[in-house]
């Protein structure tokens, strides 16, 4: 029998390389201002990331390829907030630790739960509740309505209810059940449009279309749905003024500097400013940049390490899809295909939008970057993705393993 | 579910693609407008790269130096007139000039450039860190003769306009300059309240319509589209009607019946009209977009507005219009420059480029010139026909006033009618060129609001044919 | 520490940086390599993954003979297509004739897409009712345009008759291959199949019908009918 050559263990070289990255990083922060919260930063965070990374697959199901990719972006997150506003960055860290807690549980629930039925025709109610709530009691922000406080915490309920529809679709989609997923999608998506959040209705809007050509294949259906979505956005362009504004600013924005463009000018700036290797961590100014925490967040990620760095992130999560489409291949049931398919092809387009936005390949819209972003409710939300993903990834595993092993028993009868 | 297998194959195929798509637009977008979002004046990184760094030098061709940093303070040419000639090319130091050279070559002046060792070496200096210089392809001289020649003459004095001068067979630019002008070290309230905008920079950021200078562009569409024209007689009867309009020719002239180059020297409307009628928008279009019409202008160094011929609302009279220049095509004065040096270089638009070579403090080079092409306009026996007819222009036609002993000039006068706050105004073109290889420079000159009666030949050429002087005597300078 | 030093300082690490970004965009593509290479390995010693049992056919035509066998996944399509997961080239079967889904404690229940209908044990199957009604069993029969198959579900399945039928497996260890050095098992510590033994040879994997003549039988699972 031919000697098999070892397998190599990648998994510890990529997280000592994310981990030399963060600690030289939050290293050379220290030195600009000696600030001690710098230096318990470069020890703590590479330790987080080393327990993360290495301890939390032992103690549960996880993938440690996605677990990697996903604490190097976060940890970025931590970074470039700790480099403009420290207290963001605190906030994003313990908002990074719940997140951690609310993956494992979506881990759990996928395994665990086998039957759905029940439960999903109890999500889709309460949903749509969610949904509505800021319409009642959200305040009003850059335009959009669509969160509101909860005792002093921020809740932004699309993004919770970004979960349950992904669970919803998929699973009336794998039983060919026509109406419950169209009704609820459509709900969802007026009362966005109700919000005026439409960046999130955009991908709402996606990734139910994604996911029904991939379960169908009815390439006519899908058409249509395209067609109906591109004459929506025409119409919404027709009616809506902000929507005209923002087309208007997207194709000359220097244009309007001093009012509407001049978000995507400083972005576009900053980006220009970085050239390839950046200004240098700690150096340009991305703080003129606004709203560097959330939506252009990548423009001062550009503007600081530069282009190929910016490039190498954008590469991070073409790596998270690929791994996600590799887990909605492998699935066994039509259910948890659709759902890590879902997963992933809504992290692929909220990247794609934020990005296209700040760059200026499509209009501005509300999104944030998935893990990079300050945000407590994108962050978490982000990482339930993350965990129902592995729920399926891990379900796909013991299927395997079952397999394996009933193959080993009936083999050895013979 | 194996189909269901296959189609998330396809859709993360699709993904991948628009992540792919996100790069190559980045790439791209960064590559060639990524100076331009850089250097808008309102961009806080270069304020505050101004704090730790001196600005570098601005020198032209011949080592003048047009601006430097004393003390602080930013300095420019001692002579007055010197320093305003200039003053666009160059721009302010406050940005009021929308990319001038002082704005728009931030990432060399301010030091953006510098690589690793120069800065730890300026570490272990003390001294402040200085910018590189830049040394422009502008003789300065020139721009001071420009305007002095604006001023010579009483018909063109205290108008306001622009000229632009560059080598056609390398692409340099010699001269831009746009009256009016103002003092970059005494810029005040009245300055920037006054109502002839001296800001703005008229040479590359001003649309005007051509006028009879398009005829270029016509002669050269016939030429491609209806062969044998050159050889053909075509009738002028003095007042063509297109659609119940009547064209007219300058002084209402009738040439009767004349040979395409010769009413190019005289520059009968009533002829282009008839050509532009017969060979159809279509032929006119191209070949004023292989010219660089409708294009986006992305030169490395220098930003001019886009030139327009319209696509929509094409009547008959509109067409026939179009082909002496008029109705709704506009050009900028460095275009239309272009337009001339394509003429001139036997079909081949070299881009127009002003630095000459960016050199660190320590006297590193970081670039220097070399020449590009721009596009191909036509080709080179168009080239060639369209060479002699403008050479009779200057010899027997409208602009015998351009010419200079000793020199071989070929041009075209313009003379363009358009309205401005509902009164009518006149425009006045000359574009042209030295056939000599000794001297290859193509210039454009344009002077806004010429009296009634006056056209191009008597207002522009006469500017024109004092630039060509200058170029005679001073050889040496603007050629080495 | 003052500005300009550490500007320089700074400046410097934009290197480091970017260097060890692209270190990580690499290792992880070639993680995702490796992964995908591993799994092929994997699948290729398990042909039957996935799978909860065959369809043999009973009935059939030139394309596809009698007493061949098709391999039924968990759930899937059932059509003329190539591309469904169990491929009947007969007349009178649709281009993707019916969706069928293995559910435990139950069997294989087997819905038509509209416009077609199949028989079950001999009972009509037209809709989703019926299909619920009558779910295919250990030995089912499923008439399907002018074809006839036998269902014959694994062994170890949740399914009716698993309970009465289930062989008494003898407890044994399967053969402990030592672990590959720096190979990190996957979580539950279930040991890497040995490599010989039980898989078809590396080409064969079934488009059916070719199974390799004797033995007929698929010599990795068992049924439940075996004792």
């Amino acid at each position: 029998m031919k000697r098999e050559r070892p397998v190599r263990d990648l998994g510890r070289p990529l997280s000592r390389v994310v981990k030399l990255f963060f600690f030289t990083a939050f290293l050379l922060l220290f030195l600009r201002d000696f600030a001690w919260q710098g230096l318990l930063l470069a020890f703590t965070v590479p330790l987080m990331i080393s327990l993360t990374t290495d301890w939390l697959p032992r103690l549960f199901p996880c993938d440690k390829l996605i677990l990697s990719l996903t604490n190097f972006l976060c940890a970025l997150g931590v970074l470039v907030l700790y480099d403009t506003n420290p207290s963001y960055a605190y906030h994003q860290a313990m908002y990074y630790g719940v997140g951690l807690g609310a993956m494992v549980i979506c881990i759990y629930l996928v395994r665990l739960i086998r039957k759905w039925d029940g439960l999903v025709w109890l999500m889709i109610p309460a949903s749509l509740i969610l949904l509505a709530l800021p319409l009642r009691i959200g305040q009003e922000t850059y335009g959009a309505r669509n969160w509101f406080y909860i005792g002093g915490l921020s809740v932004q309920p699309s993004e919770i209810v970004k979960l349950s529809l992904l669970i919803i679709i998929a699973h009336f989609m794998s039983r060919r059940q026509m109406l419950p997923w169209l009704g609820f999608s459509v709900c969802c998506l007026g009362l966005l449009m109700l919000q005026k959040d439409l960046g999130t209705a955009l991908l709402y809007y996606g990734v139910t279309l994604l996911n029904y050509f991939a379960s169908s294949g009815n390439l006519g259906m899908t058409a249509l749905g395209l067609g109906g979505g591109a004459g929506a956005a025409v119409m919404g362009y027709k009616m809506f003024a902000h929507v005209k504004k923002r087309v208007a600013i997207w194709l000359n924005p220097f244009a309007d500097y001093d009012n509407a463009g001049y978000q995507i000018v400083q972005s576009l700036m900053a980006i220009a400013s970085g050239g390839m290797l950046g200004l240098g961590l700690g150096l340009g100014s991305p703080r003129t940049i606004p709203v560097y925490h959330t939506d252009f967040i990548f423009a001062v990620i550009c503007e600081q390490f530069g282009l190929i760095f910016g490039l190498c992130v954008l590469l991070m999560y073409v790596a998270l899809i690929w791994r996600g489409a590799t887990t909605a291949m492998a699935a066994r049931s039509g259910f948890h295909g659709l759902l890590a398919m879902g997963c992933t092809a809504m992290l692929g387009l909220q990247t794609f939008v934020i990005i296209g936005g700040v760059i200026k390949l499509i209009p501005l819209t509300g999104v944030t970057m998935p893990f990079v972003s300050y945000g407590g409710t994108s962050l978490v939300s982000s990482l339930c993705l993350i965990g129902l993903l592995q729920g399926v990834e891990s379900l796909n595993e013991d299927n395997l393993e079952e397999d394996t092993r009933l193959a080993l028993l009936g083999g050895d009868e013979e | 579910m194996k189909q269901q297998r296959l189609r998330f194959k396809l859709l993360a195929l699709f993904l991948f693609g628009l992540f792919a798509l996100l790069a190559v637009y980045g790439g791209y977008a960064i590559t060639t407008y990524g100076n331009r979002w850089f250097a808008y004046t309102r961009n806080p990184r270069i304020r505050a790269q101004k704090e730790n760094v001196i600005a570098g030098d601005v020198l032209d061709r011949s080592g003048v130096v047009l601006a430097t940093t004393v003390d602080g303070t930013r300095i420019y040419q001692a002579d007055e007139s010197a320093r305003r000639a200039v003053v666009h090319l160059l721009g302010d130091d406050q940005g009021q000039v929308s990319n001038g050279v002082e704005t728009f070559q931030s990432n060399y002046l301010y030091g953006f450039q510098a690589s690793l060792p120069e800065l730890i070496n300026s570490l272990f200096d003390g001294q402040p860190r200085r910018g590189d210089n830049v040394t422009l392809t502008i003789d300065s001289r020139l721009c001071t003769a420009i305007v002095k020649a604006f001023g010579a003459y009483s018909l063109t004095a205290g108008k306001n306009g622009a000229a632009v001068v560059m080598n056609y067979r390398t692409g340099e630019t010699l001269g831009m300059v746009s009256l009016p002008t103002f003092d970059p070290m005494n810029i005040t309230e009245s300055t920037a309240n006054d109502p002839g905008q001296p800001f703005w920079n008229r040479a590359t950021q001003s649309v005007y319509p051509p006028g009879s200078s398009f005829k270029i562009i016509t002669t050269d569409a016939a030429l491609t589209s209806l062969p044998g024209i050159q050889d053909t007689e075509i009738a002028c009867t003095g007042g063509l009607d297109v659609a119940g309009q009547a064209i007219r020719d300058y002084g209402n002239a009738v040439h009767n019946s004349l040979s395409l180059k010769r009413a190019f020297t005289v520059s009968c409307n009533n002829v282009y009209a008839l050509l532009a009628i017969r060979m159809k928008d279509d032929a006119l279009r191209r070949a004023a977009e292989s010219f660089g019409f409708n294009d986006n202008f992305l030169f490395k160094d220098i930003v001019v507005e886009n030139s327009v011929y319209p696509t929509t609302n094409r009547t008959s009279f509109e067409l026939a219009t179009s082909g002496f220049g008029q109705s709704a095509i506009v050009a900028s004065p460095m275009h239309l420059c272009l337009v001339a040096a394509a003429i001139a270089n036997d079909g081949v638009i070299m881009e127009p480029q002003l630095l000459r070579q960016v050199t660190s403090t320590s006297g590193a080079l970081r670039t220097s010139f070399s020449p590009r092409v721009y596009r191909t306009a036509t080709t080179a026996a168009n080239a060639a026909l369209i060479q002699d007819y403008m050479r009779s222009v200057v010899t027997s036609g409208t602009g015998t006033r351009a010419a200079v002993s000793g020199l071989t000039v070929c041009g075209k006068t313009g003379s363009a009618e358009s309205s401005l706050n509902g009164r009518a105004i006149t425009y006045g073109w000359f574009v042209g060129y030295i056939a000599d290889d000794d001297l290859p420079f193509a210039l454009a000159v344009v002077v806004e609001d010429i009296p009634d009666g006056e056209g191009g030949g008597s207002t522009a050429a006469p500017i024109a044919g004092d630039i060509f002087q200058y170029l005679k005597d001073n050889q040496t300078r603007v050629t080495q | 520490m003052p500005q300009d030093i550490y500007s320089v300082a700074a400046l410097a690490c934009r290197y480091w940086f970017a260097f060890l970004g692209v270190l990580i965009v690499w290792r992880s593509f070639s993680w995702l390599r490796k992964d995908r290479r591993l799994k092929h390995k994997r699948l290729k010693t398990l042909p039957d993954a996935g799978m909860i049992g065959e369809l043999v056919v009973l009935q059939g035509s030139d394309s596809l003979p009698e007493d061949s066998f098709l391999p039924v996944p968990r759930e899937g399509v059932l059509g003329y297509l190539r591309t469904c997961d169990v491929v009947v080239p007969i007349d009178g079967v649709a281009r993707q004739h019916l969706d069928f889904v293995f559910i435990d404690g139950q069997g294989l229940v087997v819905t038509p897409r509209r416009g077609c209908s199949c028989m079950v044990d001999g009972e009509l199957i037209a809709d989703r009712r019926d299909a619920r009604a009558f779910p295919m069993r250990h030995n089912s029969l499923l008439s399907v345009g002018d074809a006839m198959l036998k269902l014959r579900l694994f062994a170890g399945l949740d399914a009716p008759y698993a309970m009465d039928y289930m062989p008494d497996l003898p407890e044994q260890e399967p053969p402990q291959e030592e672990a590959m050095p720096g190979y990190a098992p996957p979580y539950n510590g279930a040991p890497y199949p040995p490599q010989e033994t039980y898989f078809p040879p590396q080409d064969a994997w079934p488009e059916p019908p070719a199974y390799p003549p004797a033995p007929q039988q698929p010599i990795n699972r068992r049924y439940h009918d075996e004792a």
